[in-house]
C-alpha cells in the first residue's frame, strides 16, 4: 500500500513553540501553489513550549482526503519526534534532522541526513525558527519542486516584513543547496506523480472555511470565550472584523456569549458563538433560550475528548447525543456535521440560512481533526451561498398608535414573521417565558400547546428543505457498506481508495444532518442483505444509536474509538478487509 | 410628549399590593416620557423574579430572558443597533448573584445601557430566601439563623468595575428615582441604579418606613460626584444614613465609541454586497 507514487507523506516535528505547524502550512501552501492536493494533520499537547508538536504534510496528484499511517520522509528537530514516529517509516524513508537537537542515530536502519540548520540559520543571523525554512528547502529538492513556490509563500505571508522575507528565502536555499551539493541523487528521489492540473489550490482549515463562508452570510455579530480547539474561527473572525465590519466580542464566559448572540439576532444580526463541547456545556441554557425567544444563532462546536477538560488538544466525535439533546425542555434544533472543509464552506452558508427561515438554533458540529487540520480545494464558489434571511418583514406603521407585532403569531403557519426592535410604528416583544402571539408571558395550558408544538414541529419544514442531508461514495448498492458521519469522511475516503486499488468496491454513507434526522434515505440506503459498518470516533456509537432509535437498525460492525485520535485509512482498510473475510 | 399611560400595556400587573417594583416601574416610565423617548426605539431587557414580569406591563420593545442574562442580551441588542436606547432591569438575584460576572464585565467595556436594579434584599417570586443584599444576619426562608455572609455592596462593586455612572435610589421616592433615570439614560455608558425596594411580604424589615427614616439624597449634601474615592466611601455607608443620589458620574469613551467598525450601523448593512474574493486569495 505505502509504495503508491500518487502521494507522499513529510512530518515535521519538534518542540512546541518553535514554528512546526507554522512550517507545515508553508511547506503546504507552496505545494498548492505547484498544483498539489494538500492534507495537514496537526498534532500537539496542550502547552505553550517543550513537549512534541508535529505537522504531518501528505500530497499528492489526485485529492488527498486525509493523513496515512505512513512517513516518508520525516524531519526532526527532536529525538521525541523520531522516537514516537519511527513505527511509521518505510523502506525508502529519510531522517532530516538538526545534529544539535537530535542524537544517536546508530540503531536506525533508515537513512538519515544531517543538516546543521540552527547553525546555518545563526551564520545569516537570523533568527532560530528560521530554521524551518533550511527543512523545507531540502524537502522541496527531494520532491524536486523550485523554490519558488516556497518564495512566493514566504512574500505573501510576510508582506513588507522585508528581513523576514530575506532569511526565509535564504535558508530555505540553503537547505536546498545543501542536499543539492550532498546528496544530489535524491532529486525526486519518491518520482510522486505531478499534478496534472496545474491550478493553484486553496489550502484552509475548517476553521477558515467555517469562517469565510460566515462573513459571506453576513455575519455581523461573533461571540466566544476562547477555547481549543474553536479559537481559531475566533481568531479568524477577528482578524477581519474590521475589514469586513463585523462586531467580535470576547465575552466573559460562554454563557454571555450566546446571550449576546441571542440579543444581537434579536436585534437583527446575524449572529454565532463557538465552543467546544465544554464550553457548550456553559451555553446550554441560552440554547434552549435561542429556541424559545426564536432568534436565529449558528453555533459552531468543535469536539474534542471529555468530559472535565479531555484532551483540549485533540479529536473526538463523542459530544453528538449531548447536543442532540442539551436544554430542558423540547424544541426543533438543527445539526450539521460538515466532513471536510469544502463541505464546512458551503454548510455554513445554508446553517445561516436555515436559522433565519426557520428562526431556531443551528449547531455546525465539527471536531478537532477538521477544524484545524488543513486541505487543499480547488474552488470555493462564494455566489453559491445566497443569503436567504426568511420571514424578516419590514412593515409600516399602521397608525400613529405604536403597535406591539403580532411575532410569535401562529394561525396557519408555523413560522412567524419578525420584525426588528427600531421598527417604525411597532415594538416586538421577546420572551424565554411561555407567551403568545405578541411576546408577552402567558402561562396557561391553552397557548402551550400551541406555542410548544410551533417550536418542536418546525423541524419537518426544514427536513423538506434540507436538499442533501446524506451524502454516498463508491457503490452503495455493494455487500458491504461503511456509515459515519463528520470528519471521518476523510480517512474513509483514503481507505476505500486502498481498497479500489485491489478492486474491493465498497459503498459509503455519509449522514450530513445529524437533526433532523434523515431516516429515510437512510432507510433506503440499508435496505437489503448488506454488512454494515459503522465508524465513529466515539465509543458508545451515537449515530449508531440514532440508527437504532430511528429505524430500529444495529450495524454488525462497529469501529468506534475515542482515544484522541482521528482513525488511519489503513486501519479501516484492515477493519473493512476482516469484515468482508467474516461470515 | 407621550402621556405615560401610553407606555401601559394593558395587561393585569400581578405585583403584591404595596410591591416597590410599583414605584420603580413608575419612575421608568416617567423618565422614558420625560426623555421624550419614542416607544419604538427603546428597549426593556429583563430578568427573572417578581421584577422580571415587567416586559409585560410596558410597551416598548421587551426582551424577557434567563435569569441573570440580562447584560449580555442587552449588550449584544446595543452593538448591533446603537441608536436604540437599551435599558436593562433585573433583581438582586439576577444582578449580584447568578449574574454578577455580567456586571463587572458590561461595567468594564461602559457600554452604554442603563442597568436598574430592583434591590429588595430577598428572593420574592421563589418565596422568600436570602439574596446576595440581604443583611448579614437577615432572617430569611433560607437563613433560618440568619445569613452567613456578608451582603454584596453593589455600589462599590460597580464602582472596581469601571462603571462610569453609579448611583442608589429608592422606590419610595418615585420623583428623585425618575430623576437617577432619566441621568443614567442621559449619561453616555454604563450606568448601574440600585433601587432600594421594599418586599412587603417577605421582609418585615426593610419596611418603606425604615427606608424613609434614613436614606437622605447625598447630591444635596455636597457630595462631589467625580470624586471616586468619596463615592467608594459613601458607598459604605449603612445603618442610621443611608445615601441615594449619584455617587459617581465620569466620561469616558463607550465601548461601542472605541469600535471602529461601528461607524456602520451592523445591521443596516447590505448583506448581499459583501465580497469574500479578497479572503479567498489569501489562502492560495
Amino acid at each position: 500500500m505505502n509504495t503508491l507514487r500518487d502521494s507522499l507523506s513529510i512530518l515535521i516535528g519538534g518542540p512546541a513553540g518553535e514554528g512546526i505547524m507554522q512550517s507545515g502550512r508553508f511547506l503546504g501552501r507552496a505545494l498548492a501553489r505547484y498544483g498539489y492536493h494538500v492534507f495537514i494533520d496537526n498534532e500537539y499537547p496542550s502547552l505553550i513550549r517543550g513537549g512534541l508538536n508535529t505537522s504531518f504534510v501528505r500530497f499528492g496528484s489526485r485529492e488527498i482526503w486525509s493523513h496515512n499511517s505512513y512517513i516518508h520522509l520525516l524531519i526532526a528537530f527532536s529525538n521525541d519526534a523520531i522516537n514516537k514516529h519511527k513505527g511509521a517509516l518505510v523502506d525508502k524513508s529519510i531522517i532530516l534532522y538538526d545534529p544539535r537537537t537530535v542524537r544517536d542515530l546508530k540503531d536506525l536502519n533508515f537513512k538519515t541526513i544531517s543538516i546543521p540548520m540552527l547553525e546555518m540559520v545563526r551564520k545569516i543571523g537570523a533568527p532560530d525558527i528560521v530554521k524551518n525554512s533550511v527543512a523545507i528547502g531540502a524537502i522541496l529538492y527531494i520532491i524536486d519542486i523550485n523554490l519558488d513556490y516556497f518564495y512566493e509563500v514566504i512574500e505573501k505571508f510576510f508582506a513588507k516584513k522585508v528581513k523576514n522575507i530575506e532569511y526565509n528565502k535564504k535558508a530555505a536555499e540553503l537547505g536546498y543547496k545543501f542536499i543539492e551539493d550532498n546528496y544530489p541523487d535524491l532529486r525526486n528521489y519518491y518520482d510522486v506523480e505531478k499534478p496534472k492540473d496545474k491550478t493553484q489550490k486553496i489550502l484552509l482549515t475548517g476553521n477558515e472555511a467555517i469562517g469565510l463562508a460566515s462573513i459571506k452570510s453576513g455575519l455581523k455579530f461573533f461571540a466566544a470565550y476562547p477555547i481549543t480547539p474553536a479559537s481559531p474561527l475566533f481568531h479568524y473572525i477577528l482578524n477581519k472584523q474590521f475589514e469586513k465590519n463585523i462586531i467580535v466580542v470576547q465575552a466573559e464566559s460562554e454563557l454571555a456569549a450566546i446571550n449576546m448572540a441571542m440579543g444581537a439576532s434579536y436585534a437583527g444580526a446575524r449572529a454565532m458563538v463557538a465552543t467546544s463541547g465544554t464550553g457548550f456545556g456553559l451555553m446550554t441554557e441560552g440554547f434552549g433560550a435561542v429556541a424559545m425567544t426564536e432568534c436565529p444563532v449558528v453555533i459552531m462546536i468543535a469536539m474534542r475528548p471529555g468530559p472535565g477538560s479531555g484532551m483540549p488538544t485533540f479529536t473526538s466525535q463523542a459530544d453528538l447525543r449531548f447536543i442532540l439533546h442539551a436544554s430542558h425542555g423540547e424544541f426543533a434544533r438543527v445539526v450539521v456535521a460538515p466532513g471536510d472543509v469544502e463541505e464546512a464552506f458551503y454548510l455554513t452558508g445554508e446553517a445561516f440560512n436555515i436559522a433565519d427561515k426557520f428562526q431556531l438554533p443551528v449547531v455546525i458540529l465539527v471536531d478537532k481533526f477538521l477544524a484545524e487540520g488543513l486541505k487543499t480545494v480547488n474552488y470555493l464558489d462564494e455566489d453559491k451561498i445566497v443569503i436567504d434571511r426568511g420571514k424578516l418583514v419590514k412593515p409600516a406603521p399602521k397608525s400613529d398608535v405604536i403597535e406591539v407585532f403580532p411575532r410569535y403569531l401562529a394561525k396557519d403557519y408555523l413560522i412567524a414573521e419578525r420584525i426588528l426592535p427600531g421598527t417604525e410604528g411597532w415594538v416586538v416583544n421577546a420572551n424565554i417565558t411561555e407567551h403568545d402571539e405578541t411576546g408577552w408571558s402567558k402561562i396557561i395550558p391553552e397557548v402551550r400547546e400551541v406555542m410548544a408544538n410551533r417550536r418542536i414541529k418546525k423541524i419537518e419544514l426544514v427536513e423538506k428543505y434540507i436538499k442533501s442531508s446524506v451524502k454516498t461514495y463508491g457503490d452503495p448498492s455493494s455487500d458491504t457498506l461503511i456509515i459515519s458521519w463528520g470528519s471521518t469522511k476523510g480517512p474513509i475516503l483514503e481507505a476505500m481508495h486502498l481498497l479500489e486499488n485491489e478492486d474491493i468496491n465498497v459503498g459509503f454513507v455519509q449522514v450530513v444532518y445529524l437533526s433532523p434526522f434523515p431516516r429515510k434515505e437512510i432507510s433506503r440506503l440499508l435496505k437489503g442483505d448488506k454488512k454494515v459498518i459503522l465508524i465513529e470516533n466515539n465509543y458508545t456509537g451515537q449515530l449508531g444509536s440514532l440508527l437504532k432509535e430511528n429505524l430500529f437498525f444495529d450495524p454488525e460492525f462497529k469501529m468506534l474509538r475515542d482515544n484522541g485520535l482521528p482513525f488511519m485509512p489503513e486501519e479501516i482498510y484492515n477493519f473493512v478487509m476482516e469484515v468482508i473475510k467474516s461470515d | 410628549m407621550i402621556d405615560a399611560k401610553v407606555l401601559d400595556s394593558g395587561r393585569m400587573i400581578k405585583w403584591c399590593p404595596g410591591c416597590g417594583n410599583f414605584g420603580t416601574f413608575r419612575a421608568l416610565k416617567d423618565a422614558i416620557v420625560s426623555l421624550g423617548l419614542r416607544q419604538d426605539q427603546v428597549v426593556l431587557v429583563a430578568g427573572i423574579g417578581c421584577s422580571g414580569t415587567i416586559t409585560n406591563y410596558i410597551k416598548v420593545n421587551t426582551f424577557h430572558t434567563l435569569h441573570g442574562r440580562v447584560l449580555p442580551v442587552s449588550m449584544g441588542i446595543k452593538l448591533v443597533n446603537p441608536r436604540l436606547t437599551v435599558i436593562g432591569s433585573a433583581g438582586d438575584g439576577d444582578a449580584y448573584a447568578i449574574g454578577v460576572a455580567h456586571l463587572i464585565h458590561a461595567a468594564r467595556k461602559n457600554i452604554d445601557i442603563t442597568y436598574i436594579v430592583h434591590n429588595n434584599k430577598v428572593y420574592g417570586l421563589t418565596t422568600g430566601q436570602a439574596s446576595p443584599t440581604s443583611d448579614f444576619g437577615q432572617v430569611t426562608r433560607s437563613t433560618p439563623i440568619g445569613a452567613l455572609e456578608e451582603p454584596v455592596n453593589p455600589l462599590a462593586l460597580a464602582l472596581s468595575s469601571g462603571a462610569t455612572f453609579v448611583a442608589r435610589g429608592f422606590a419610595g421616592d418615585v420623583k428623585h428615582l425618575t430623576k437617577l433615570i432619566i441621568e443614567g439614560i442621559k449619561h453616555k455608558g454604563f450606568a448601574l441604579i440600585d433601587v432600594l425596594q421594599p418586599c412587603v411580604v417577605w421582609d418585615r424589615v426593610h419596611s418603606y418606613s425604615w427606608y424613609r427614616e434614613r436614606v437622605y439624597d447625598l447630591n444635596e449634601e455636597g457630595h462631589d460626584t467625580s470624586d471616586i474615592v468619596a463615592a467608594f466611601r459613601k458607598s459604605f455607608e449603612w445603618g442610621d444614613r443611608i445615601p441615594i443620589g449619584i455617587f459617581y458620574k465620569v466620561d469616558k469613551p463607550t465601548y461601542e465609541e472605541r469600535l471602529p467598525q461601528l461607524k456602520k450601523i451592523p445591521i443596516e448593512e447590505d448583506l448581499k454586497a459583501i465580497k469574500i474574493k479578497d479572503l479567498i486569495e489569501e489562502l492560495i
